[in-house]
């Protein structure tokens, strides 16, 4: 939750002008509750220089945290997650020096008395001064210094919640029109139709990042044809070559979904007639080679977009999870749409 | 009642007619799988109320509307539509009927007690929101449409325009300045009465001194341009994708 926050504020170094202004807020009400009695004690030179000691050191044992924290946790979110907290921490340690002094009714010896010597106005003061002042400068030169990496942290999680797959709104709608035309005129299908529209949704709302047996995949694949098959009726026709030797392949999950998706919606439900989209699964010198053809639409239809956007983001997980020797290849034929995905086993 | 569904999807189109016959059990119910067979069977049977479903092979249910409206007795046109694929906003800025699938019927009973046939503005604003993929022409009493993917190129002539294509001419009551509007770059401007495809566009041929014209494949027809569009159609032919 912390760390999130810490994203969206430290984005590209900006200047955290806001906690700047929040943390002078927070000194001035610190040296405000005290009580002009403990400012007459007059600070000595050598007092100065240990405070100033001890501020540098906890600058420094800061920054040094935070570039072993990015340099031992490959994740930035949780390196970025656990300098937050180290600096809340010290946050923490200001707000319980705030009630101590309120509890002692600002009364220096009281304040000392309570915590047994270990906390004095001064070192108290000092400690407001420091967290107050150096926090938001260091999360400040952390963000600059690990701007990049930070941007690109947001950008994982960004390709992997939102901007990913998404199904299209139409065969939601649609999918539930025809369950509804079916509960009387066929109502176990109608049954069934659900539970399959209920699985595909489970696994769209899944994590997107995990690797799952090809088998599963062509399970949901099956599933989500069911249903386009009952939308569609005789104008959708599937016919699938799979090497049984593929289906414990490991593969992205949502890998034949949205590609069987764009095939339906561009080659199936465009033509009067519909057409037969083909699946050919075989695995070739060590490579899981997938081809998915769909006829090309009828007439004069200007290309919709939307193809795009699945093919894109499945290169994307797929680059993420196998590198460089993945690939997703789309072309046209004279009549059809071939789409061509390798994966190295 | 006369009522006529559109739907590519056939249990889409059980549906709409079981929850017809429940709200008007005397109506009479025709169905089509698409734009062109609505047109067809309209003609012969001119249903009072059109259920259009928006998305379909072929015409798009908004292009039937479209064509629909310019008729002298329209229908009333009541879409159904799976998702926003139209903007719903046009609609109703429009006072266009439209039902979200689901459909459902209480939903439906409402629009049909409402359905009034659709107007000419309503076409017009159909038109705006996508561009049109054929030139609805009227041949012996009947309604054809034309993709424009056929069509060679369109003429004025006194009153009407001329509509060629490959093997045929047909008149339209349309303004070529409207045309234009319509058609996206395929069509070029190559004369005051003239508007032709890129698509079938051969060559151009001295006629005399500084004046020329366009040759299409396929027709032998020749249409003279003007002087200040001959650089232009140069230019595209040059650039011409081959």
């Amino acid at each position: 939750m912390l760390n999130r926050n810490y994203h969206l504020d430290f984005e590209r170094g900006r200047f955290p002008f806001r906690l700047i202004f929040i943390s002078f807020a927070l000194l001035f009400m610190a040296l405000g509750f005290s009580n002009g009695t403990y400012w007459d004690s007059a600070v000595t030179p050598f007092q100065l220089v240990i405070f100033g000691g001890v501020l540098l050191v906890w600058i420094l044992v800061s920054l040094i945290m935070l570039r072993i924290l990015y340099g031992l946790i490959s994740s930035r979110k949780i390196a970025g997650g656990i300098f937050v907290c180290w600096l809340t921490m010290t946050g923490v340690a200001l707000v319980i020096y705030l009630f101590l002094l309120i509890y002692s009714d600002f009364d220096p010896e009281r304040l000392r008395q309570l915590t047994r010597g270990v906390l004095t106005p001064t070192t108290g003061r000092t400690l407001v001064i420091m967290v107050a002042v150096f926090s938001p400068f260091l999360l400040w030169v952390e963000s600059v210094i690990f701007a990049n990496k930070a941007a690109l942290a947001a950008m994982e999680t960004k390709t992997f919640s939102n901007l990913d797959f998404r199904i299209r709104p139409h065969f939601l709608f649609n999918t539930l029109n025809s369950v509804a035309g079916l509960i009387s005129i066929h109502p176990k299908r109608a049954e069934t139709a659900l539970y399959y529209l209920a699985d595909v949704f489970r696994v769209v709302m899944a994590d997107k990042r995990q690797l799952v047996p090809l088998k599963a995949e062509l399970d949901l694949a099956e599933k989500y044809l069911f249903l386009e098959k009952t939308r569609l009726g005789e104008r959708l026709k599937i016919s699938s070559k799979i090497d049984p030797k593929s289906v414990g392949i490991r593969v992205p999950v949502l890998l034949l979904q949205p590609l069987l998706e764009n095939a339906v919606y561009h080659g199936i439900e465009t033509r009067f007639k519909g057409g037969t989209i083909t699946m050919n699964i075989r695995v070739i010198d060590n490579e899981l080679i997938i081809k998915i053809t769909n006829p090309l639409p009828e007439g004069n239809i200007k290309r919709e977009s939307g193809n795009k956007v699945a093919q894109d983001n499945l290169r994307d997980r797929m680059t993420k999870s196998f590198g460089r020797k993945s690939s997703l290849d789309a072309y046209q034929a004279e009549s059809s749409y071939n789409v061509i995905v390798r994966i190295p086993l | 009642m006369k009522y006529l569904i559109i739907d590519d999807e056939p249990i889409a189109r059980v549906r709409l007619r079981e929850m017809l016959g429940r709200i008007d059990p005397s109506g009479y119910i025709l169905e089509a799988e698409n734009g062109e067979e609505a047109m067809s069977i309209y003609e012969q049977e001119a249903a009072e109320v059109l259920l259009v479903d928006i998305r379909m092979p072929g015409i798009s249910g908004i292009e039937l509307a479209y064509h629909l409206s310019a008729l002298d007795n329209p229908p009333a046109v009541i879409f159904t539509t799976a998702y926003n694929e139209y903007a719903l906003e046009a609609f109703e800025a429009n006072a266009i009927d439209y039902l979200l699938k689901p459909i459902q019927q209480d939903r439906l009973k409402r629009a049909l007690a409402k359905a009034d046939p659709i107007t000419k503005s309503q076409g017009n604003a159909l038109k705006e929101g996508g561009s049109r993929s054929h030139i609805a022409v009227n041949q012996k009493g009947k309604i054809k449409l034309v993709p424009l993917h056929q069509i060679c190129y369109f003429r004025a002539e006194n009153k009407y325009v001329a509509v060629r294509t490959r093997d045929a001419r047909y008149l339209i009551n349309e303004t070529l300045n409207q045309l234009e509007e319509d058609m996206d770059d395929e069509f070029i401007r190559v004369h005051r009465n003239a508007l032709i495809s890129t698509r079938f566009l051969e060559g151009l041929e001295k006629i005399d001194d500084n004046r020329w014209c366009v040759l299409f494949q396929d027709i032998d027809d020749k249409l003279e341009i003007s002087r200040r569009q001959t650089p232009t159609i140069r230019r595209w032919l040059r650039n011409k994708p081959i």
